[in-house]
């Protein structure tokens, strides 16, 4: 039995027949070549497959593919095109904010989403998106100092160096 | 030496990071090849035990199923995985030679890649699905009825070495897998002449380097042309490609092997592995692409395990607290096999000492095989667990004596007139343990003075209650083993450069790092330069990212290299010129008389005049281009002191990280920001070893957190900023004076954390004999100790 999908994913217009229990991060990888959506451990825990589905932080390996029918969905390949992902990515490479970098598309993107949310954001905010993704290279450190600085309230220490 | 630099020393921002950052990254799993069917592998779910059936026949009716292979359809095709000189082996040979001890051994399993007849641990793969759908091989997984007649499981490590014990190996006497002894001085005098002797039991528990990328593997055959290709995540394709040459009986030149962007390996993915074999030999079978990822419940129950030692360790103390000698007799647990041998236990032997003058050492190893997943170095390789031996000791012999632990140690530096200083025993190169550079006291000192100046050191209790403790620990790493590592340096005929390397990054920069010192030997501009990593196709030989060695090992072959081929530029422009080579000089890529920058030439042209047919081609070796591999003399020392101060509740078990200071000597730092990120990376990881992660098995050899939610990693929440200095002492033993700092920030960690932890609760008296120090454990060492004092 397949069942129709209709969904937005990177503005792209979707319209697929699907088997029911094709998982949105296969969806993506697999069939749509999104390979920027990363799975590392298929149960929630890590983040590193978050995209964005209507505006919110999601993970992708534990949404099926059809949950995101009539939604509007984000990867790190669509969310790259917005001017945010600049200022994001920037800080990141500038903090030096990732290592091997298979975290890090999970991890922009629950960034990404917190700072187009329009709240007023503070460092808890930031703790909090990161307390939620698994990075085992870059012991966190940098990754928090980029997320600060990408939002606008850290702004680099460049005697550290 | 390098001159003057304009990018090394500096933190050049990573060539690496635009892909990794926009989703253009190159993962294993992001590889998409036309055709290519999906590998599912069928693992024990029983520790021990003989495969009497596979019922394969309900699975073969699946639609969209391939084939389906047991262990008795492959086997003759296979070798069985005996280590090759892809690995540890390389030194063994020399390391038993030198020993001088006739009890030394080491055993060898001469494992099959896929069970025949006997499974020895749960995880270990028995039958291999193919079909054309992901989800369907693992449906026909599900079909197929594996009968297995088990037999008593072999689970704590102690019980292993008991003559009753059931074995692992039929055809070893014992559950012995390796047994090593290495002494130095008169230690019966030691013992005897001490003021004081503490003797504790010290473990470091089984943890996972559980990199977010697990380990994936795709193999192309293509029979036109009779080449194999095999993308892996792994930290050593060359060795891969030997290993899978012996296995398959192909030549090495027909055999490809790729290391795509590697999401972490941490040195899970230093060996190679049975995956790797079978989708490679699938693959020639079939004539079809095949791939194989792994998932998060394999990652722990096959990809190797690591830690699990058990130290039995004394030392004799003089009155001032001088440490006399040192015996240690310590079990390592190395689950169902061996696959690096002496690494990570000649590793604890040889850096034990650590930074401390000892004049007498006695020490024992033995590994048992067990029914668990096999043990292999993980960043620190052996290290981790001497210090957290050794630095522990030393602390409960002050406590013992009633002096200060930081002052006792301080006192046991190896004092920096003493550089070089000899150790007495050897490396696990074979070679004799020599501390080239370094300096110990002032290491320790400037970390001391980092405290003083970031806390109130007298503190003893917070606002709520918890307990205020510091702790210290200090280590030495041999790093930049070899036996080599290749680079291979080229001006192309457009003018840029192209460097490629054995060695292949998970995430260290090698993209930047190794252009920094390729620019600056060249003197062009580091946009011009390119880094290949990780593909044997790219340099014939090759060795591997890990133990700490690239900077040092890489490093030094590229800047060779590198000052070869300006060499041969120099020869070249000054015969024609008719002057000496000396009289040039290279810059931004432009070569010229030195006074005289009006008559120039760039690189480009004098790229162009050694194409084959140039005028230079004709007169000197055609190309420009070099192609190094460096052999270190022997492994170089880098140091350092960390410093944690913890708060403890005592009512929860809870510990929190207040500050945490590092003082590490790498050498001049070629990239400041990436070695930061280096360290930190691996403090956290020591934080996770020291506090969370530990893989549990019960009784039957059940692993019961096999997943990241029982399984804890370090998260955000539990890592503090660090407070990191370094010292620069160069290392005499390589052209750049560097040493490594891959696996340094994991290695005092769980010795620091627990020594502050003890230091909060000495109110209490608790002793801390083993990370990680769970809310479970502490709790208990608390009760304990308060029913025995009542």
């Amino acid at each position: 039995m397949k069942v129709n999908l209709r969904t937005q994913i990177n503005d792209r217009e979707i319209d697929l027949e699907i088997e029911p229990r094709l998982l949105l991060s296969d969806l993506l990888r697999e069939h749509l070549n999104f390979t920027g959506t990363h799975v590392g451990c298929s149960y929630g825990v890590c983040g590193a497959c978050t995209v964005i589905i209507d505006g919110k932080p999601a993970r992708s390996c534990l949404t099926l593919a059809i949950q995101a029918n009539n939604c509007s969905v984000r990867t790190i390949e669509g969310v790259a095109t917005s001017s945010t992902f600049d200022r994001v990515s920037s800080a990141f490479h500038q903090e030096h904010g990732l290592q091997c970098g298979f975290c890090t598309p999970g991890i922009i993107c629950s960034i990404v989403a917190l700072t187009e949310s329009g709240n007023n954001i503070d460092e808890e905010d930031i703790d909090k998106v990161v307390d939620g993704h698994l990075c085992r290279c870059t012991g966190y450190v940098n990754i928090r100092k980029a997320a600060k600085k990408a939002v606008g309230i850290y702004q680099g220490d460049e005697n550290a160096r | 030496m390098l001159g003057e630099t304009r990018y090394v020393g500096s933190s050049v921002l990573r060539n690496e990071d635009q892909r990794l950052l926009n989703g253009n990254g190159n993962f294993l799993d992001d590889i998409k090849i036309s055709g290519c069917q999906y590998i599912h592998f069928v693992r024990s779910n029983i520790a021990h035990g003989i495969v009497k059936s596979i019922d394969i026949s309900e699975a073969e009716k699946v639609a969209h199923i391939t084939k389906i292979y047991t262990g008795r359809d492959l086997q003759g095709m296979l070798q069985s995985m005996a280590p090759s000189k892809a690995d540890g082996g390389i030194f063994e040979e020399k390391l038993f030679s030198t020993m001088g001890d006739q009890d030394a051994f080491i055993r060898r399993e001469d494992r099959h890649p896929i069970v025949v007849g006997k499974v020895r641990h749960v995880g270990e793969i028995i039958a291999v699905v193919v079909g054309t759908d992901p989800y369907v091989v693992e449906d026909a997984a599900e079909l197929i009825i594996v009968d297995i007649e088990e037999i008593q499981p072999v689970v704590d490590p102690k019980n292993a070495l008991e003559a009753e014990s059931p074995k692992i190996y039929d055809h070893w006497e014992d559950n012995r897998s390796l047994h090593l002894h290495v002494r130095k001085g008169d230690i019966e005098a030691a013992f005897a002449n001490a003021h004081t002797i503490v003797k504790r039991t010290f473990h470091s528990g089984r943890i996972s380097a559980s990199p977010i990328e697990t380990r994936g593997v795709i193999a192309h055959f293509e029979d036109h042309n009779e080449k194999l290709t095999v993308w892996s995540s792994t930290q050593i394709p060359h060795p891969v490609r030997t290993y899978l040459a012996h296995s398959l009986n192909l030549p090495s030149s027909r055999i490809r092997v790729v290391a795509p962007d590697v999401g972490g390996g941490f040195g899970c993915k230093a060996i190679p592995y049975p995956e790797e074999i079978l989708c490679s030999l699938i693959s020639i079978q079939l004539k079809i692409p095949v791939r194989w990822i792994e998932d998060r419940l394999e990652h722990f129950t096959s990809s190797i395990h690591s830690r699990d030692q058990f130290h039995d360790i004394e030392i004799a103390m003089d009155a001032e607290g001088k440490i006399l000698g040192l015996r240690d007799d310590f079990l390592m647990d190395c689950g169902a096999s061996n696959p690096l041998g002496v690494v990570q236990p000649y590793n604890t032997i040889a850096h034990l000492a650590g930074c401390y003058e000892v004049p007498a050492m006695d020490v024992t190893a033995t590994a048992v095989v067990t029914n668990k997943v096999p043990l292999s170095p993980y960043r620190g390789a052996g290290r981790p667990e001497a210090v957290f031996a050794m630095d522990r000791i030393l602390d409960v012999a002050a406590q013992e004596m009633g002096l200060d632990p930081f002052d006792v140690r301080r006192k046991n530096l190896v004092p920096s007139e003493s550089m070089p200083y000899s150790v007495g025993i050897n490396y696990r190169d074979g070679a004799p343990i020599v501390y080239d550079s370094g300096d110990f006291p002032k290491c320790f000192d400037t970390a001391v003075e980092l405290l003083q100046s970031s806390c109130d050191t007298d503190q003893r209790r917070d606002e709520s209650g918890r307990y205020i403790g510091l702790g210290a620990a200090t280590y030495v790493e041999g790093t930049g083993i070899g036996p080599f590592e290749g680079a291979l340096v080229r001006v192309d005929e457009t003018g840029n450069i192209h460097v490629a390397i054995g060695a292949c990054p998970q995430g260290q920069g090698h993209e930047t790092v190794f252009a920094q010192v390729a620019a600056d030997t060249l003197s062009v501009d580091i946009e011009d330069v390119k880094v290949v990593t990780g593909d044997t196709d790219a340099i014939p030989y090759g060795w591997g990212t890990l133990a700490s060695r690239s900077a040092v090992v890489a490093g030094s072959a590229v800047y060779e290299a590198a000052t070869k081929v300006l060499q041969k530029v120099k020869i070249a422009v000054a015969d024609e010129w008719e002057i000496s080579p000396d009289d040039l000089l290279a810059q931004h890529g432009r070569i010229f008389v030195q006074g005289t920058p009006a008559k120039e030439i760039t690189l480009e042209e004098v790229a162009e005049k050694f194409s084959p047919g140039g005028d230079y081609a004709q007169k000197f070796t055609p190309g420009l281009e070099e192609q190094i591999y460096w052999e270190p003399p022997t492994v170089t020392f880098a140091s350092g002191v960390h410093i944690a101060r913890v708060a403890v509740d005592a009512d929860t078990g809870a510990v929190e990280i207040l500050s945490y200071i590092v003082v590490h000597d790498c050498g001049p730092l070629l990239n400041p920001q990436i070695v930061d990120g280096q360290i930190a990376g691996g403090v956290a990881q020591g934080i996770g070893a020291a506090l969370f992660e530990e893989i549990c098995y019960d009784d039957n050899g059940q692993p019961l957190n096999p997943n990241l939610m029982d399984y804890i990693l370090p998260t955000n929440d539990t890592i503090p900023d660090l407070l990191i200095e370094h010292l620069e002492t160069p290392s005499p033993l390589n052209p750049l004076g560097i040493k490594g700092v891959g696996e340094a920030g994991t290695i005092p960690p769980p010795a620091a954390i627990a020594n502050a932890i003890e230091n909060a609760l000495t109110e209490i008296g608790v002793e801390i004999n083993k990370v990680p120090v769970s809310p479970k454990y502490l709790l208990n060492q608390i009760q304990k100790t308060k029913e025995a004092k009542l």
